[in-house]
């Protein structure tokens, strides 16, 4: 962030109307990252069993109303948080994948109970053996299906991981002549959609340090997802 | 609504020209350029899971409606015929994952019949209470999302709060408040307590009051009346053609309940009645469930009042399994239990038919035995996948916003129907 | 487990218990084979209903006289059972229908072999269309004169059936390690 001078901060603070101090001083990071968690709009891809229970978590006893994530969102196009909810088949894998696509970065994938984690009790010749062979996921639940009080703790965990995230810091360096490659090039890579957020992105600036999907779509180590 | 036989004699159908619905096939009509094909599903928030609709829309109006099922196709089939009967049953609480307890009693009636054995009275009264919970509470789940699709919402927080109380019940008595895994073969696994038992008869007391909450906010409601009379008409043939079932066959007008034609359990020694629809239409589905839900709470309290005593397990040691204090602190029984469930058991060969009534309509399983403990063949009769077949038929005709109405009364579960 | 190659079951001439009148009346023109189970007397009675064994002919014709003549109105299961080593027909079809007001199903079964067809019933009823259509994708099984035989579960483009004694339990999929 670049620093704001004195100058700036009394303009600022004649803009406001007051000679007090009526400003909160922050990063932008800190302020985008706290209205994000805040405001988490959920795709629940209720496959199976686990939706049930995600129902049961949106509902009267359990209410995720509390941590700001009522607002399901069944349009891939307005939601945040892809939370995969039971067996996924192959059939539907090609289904799935395409909603994780359409989704707007910045996205994170939720994978809740023992069949979307791993394939759980289903070993069978239609079943896949988790949904990471197909998405990048953020977090595991166990259980299956979980328990809606497990739900919800992962939702907070899900939480600090936004709080804590860096991925969509912007930076304001002048990118080496050659250092990133132009937005288009970088946008497909293996039939799938990732690269610095465009929304994000303002003339003139650009992202650096593209690096591996994982690392550059999150912003977290490798092991951190798990 | 276009009669049934007629469209048995209509040519196949040409492949529509989007490729990306060249496996299926719709009727373009004679005026293919004012319709459109709209996709809805597999992931859309009125279809209660994975259930695919296809449709050719004229307008507001469909013209042709393709349900597209299989999205969540788990090869349950397989699964029971590699695994063998013990280690089934936790695999029949996903079947239809709205009523678990209700799935585990009827595969676990279908799997004693095979063995040819009988459950004591107590675990065969416990597990009629434990159908009829799954049952009340199956049918508040369909009625809480169907009111939602329609748009009361309200109905939907007042059911699930509803559903939480259901949920405990299960918790104290399978140990699990979702997925139960609770009967064993030649009983259930663990017994319930006097003090269950009579919070359960205390709540289906006061369920006639609540029935009556809910019924307050819909059955007189000029919206959701207005919403679903006279949406959807299944008349008596079309119903009987298409192999209906459940509460969906009894609105049209067809008194078959598995419980009352052909009793098992405990249904025998229970009063209740098989509530009818007159015209067919959603609106009777509706009416349906409502009274199915109360007639659920009398058989409950029916059930309660002349529990008999007696063990939960049959003394059947070739099939069932020692019970579950007796694996933990004995030699024998854990040995007893390790060669049952890694094979050593030897059924009968033979046929075995066994169909229940389960909230969405008549399941249940044949099973060819060539001895071993596996099935040969193990086919579920899933009462979903039978009932959604109409949809093709009572769709065609009615505006948009009415398809919701439709599935909703119609209620299924995608994991029954896909298997 | 031990390779089966034959059903368990054994038919007779003759009708078993528990057949009535009208369904004996209304497949006299058929050659049936009753299957019974003179071991285990809780099969085919108590724990099953009667079968019967027709040809693959008489298949939809005995449907229609049950249908026709003794009110079977309703088919409320349909499947197949496969036997790999049992020569010259490996498939054995299901049917099971049921007259509502007596209660009284009848499980009529017929033989095929694999890449053999069964004469469809969806003329007589239309849960035979969905119905046929599973038990052909699972096992591959024609059904002669379906209006649309495809694949219902599995894509359009899987290869194998599923429920096949010989296909393996994780299948052959090309996104498996």
């Amino acid at each position: 962030m670049s620093e704001v001078t004195q100058t700036e901060m009394s303009d600022l603070m004649e803009a406001s109307g007051s000679s007090e101090c009526s400003i909160l001083l922050s990063t932008v990071r800190a302020v985008s990252s706290w209205s994000r968690k805040n405001s988490m709009w959920p795709l629940p891809l209720g496959l199976s069993c686990c939706g049930i229970e995600f129902m049961a978590t949106a509902m009267s006893r359990y209410d995720m109303a509390r941590f700001g994530m009522e607002v399901a969102r069944f349009s891939p196009r307005q939601a945040d948080l892809l939370l995969v909810a039971g067996t996924l088949t192959y059939k539907m894998a090609q289904v799935m994948t395409r909603l994780y696509d359409q989704m707007a970065e910045p996205k994170w994938v939720i994978s809740m109970g023992a069949c979307a984690s791993s394939g759980g009790m289903y070993r069978s010749y239609s079943v896949v053996q988790g949904i990471d062979e197909f998405v990048p996921v953020d977090f595991y639940i166990s259980g299956c299906p979980p328990r809606p009080d497990s739900v919800l703790n992962v939702l907070m965990k899900l939480q600090d991981k936004i709080d804590r995230d860096n991925t969509y810091n912007l930076t304001l360096e002048t990118p080496e002549p050659g250092a990133a490659a132009p937005l288009e090039e970088q946008t497909v890579l293996g039939g799938r959609r990732h690269g610095p957020p465009i929304a994000l992105a303002t003339a003139g600036e650009r992202f650096v340090k593209p690096g591996p999907q994982r690392s550059m779509a999150r912003g977290v180590k490798p092991e951190e997802t798990r | 609504m276009s009669d049934h036989e007629t469209i048995v004699a209509k040519p196949p159908l040409p492949t529509g020209e989007n490729p990306e619905f060249a496996d299926i096939r719709l009727d373009a009509g004679d005026d293919p350029g004012e319709r459109m094909v709209l996709n809805m599903g597999p992931q859309h928030p009125s279809t209660h899971g994975v259930l695919r609709i296809l449709l050719e829309i004229d307008g507001e109006r469909v013209v042709t409606a393709v349900p597209d099922v299989g999205y969540l196709h788990r090869g349950k089939e397989k699964i029971g015929e590699s695994l063998g009967y013990h280690r089934y049953i936790p695999y029949t609480d996903r079947l239809d994952y709205l009523a678990p307890l209700a799935n585990n009693c009827s595969a676990t009636w279908a799997f004693e019949k095979v063995c040819g054995i009988q459950a004591p009275e107590r675990a065969e009264a416990i597990r009629t209470i434990g159908c009829e919970l799954a049952r009340i509470s199956a049918h508040l789940l369909g009625l809480g999302a169907y009111a939602m699709d329609v748009g009361a919402m309200t109905v939907f927080l007042y059911t699930f709060s509803e559903r939480e109380t259901l949920y405990n019940f299960f918790e104290y008595l399978t140990g699990a408040r979702f997925t139960t895994t609770y009967t064993r073969i030649g009983g259930v696994s663990r017994d319930a307590e006097e003090g269950w038992l009579k919070d359960v008869r205390a709540f289906a007391e006061t369920l006639h009051a609540k029935a009556d909450t809910w019924e307050n906010l819909l059955t007189n409601n000029r919206i959701w009346r207005i919403r679903n009379e006279g949406v959807a008409v299944i008349t008596r043939e079309m119903a009987l053609s298409y192999g209906l079932t459940g509460p969906v066959l009894r609105a049209s007008g067809v008194p078959y309940d598995v419980r009352k034609d052909r009793p098992y359990g405990f249904y025998d020694r229970v009063d209740f009645e098989v509530p009818v629809g007159r015209h067919g239409d959603c609106y009777d589905r509706y009416l349906v469930r409502m009274a199915e839900i109360r007639q659920s709470a009398r058989i409950v309290t029916q059930v309660i009042d002349q529990m008999p005593d007696g063990p939960i397990l049959a003394d059947e040691p070739k099939f069932v399994l020692p019970d579950k204090q007796g694996v933990m602190t004995g030699m024998e029984q854990l040995i007893h239990q390790f060669m049952l469930i890694t094979g050593e058991m030897d059924t009968p060969k033979g046929e075995v038919h066994s169909h229940t009534e389960l909230p969405k309509g008549e399941g249940g399983y044949i099973i060819r035995s060539e001895g071993g403990a596996a099935p040969w063949r193990l086919k579920y009769r899933a009462p979903s996948f039978v009932n959604l077949q109409i949809l093709k038929d009572i769709i065609p005709g009615n505006m948009i916003a009415d398809i919701v109405a439709i599935l909703g009364s119609i209620d299924f579960v995608m994991g029954e129907c896909d298997k | 487990m031990d390779r089966v190659t034959q059903s368990c079951m054994v038919y007779t001439d003759e009708a078993p218990e528990g057949v009535s009148d009208a369904v004996k009346t209304a497949l006299k023109p058929f050659e049936v084979k009753w299957s019974v189970h003179p071991e285990h007397p809780t099969f085919g009675g108590h724990g099953g209903w009667p079968g019967c064994l027709v040809s693959n002919e008489d298949w939809p014709k005995v449907f229609a006289a049950l249908k026709d003549e003794a009110n079977f109105e309703y088919l409320v299961d349909h499947t197949a059972v496969d036997y790999p080593d049992r020569k010259p027909e490996r498939f054995t079809v299901l049917g099971l229908a049921q007259n509502l007001e007596t209660q009284e199903r009848l499980m009529v079964r017929t033989r095929v072999a694999e890449g053999g067809a069964v004469p469809t019933l969806t003329h007589l009823w239309m849960s035979a269309d969905w119905a046929e259509r599973e038990t052909f994708d699972m096992f591959g099984i024609r059904f002669a004169g379906h209006p649309e035989l495809t694949r219902i579960y599995m894509p359009q483009d899987f290869d194998g059936w599923p429920l096949r004694r010989d296909f393996p339990m994780q299948g052959h999929n090309r996104f498996r390690d």
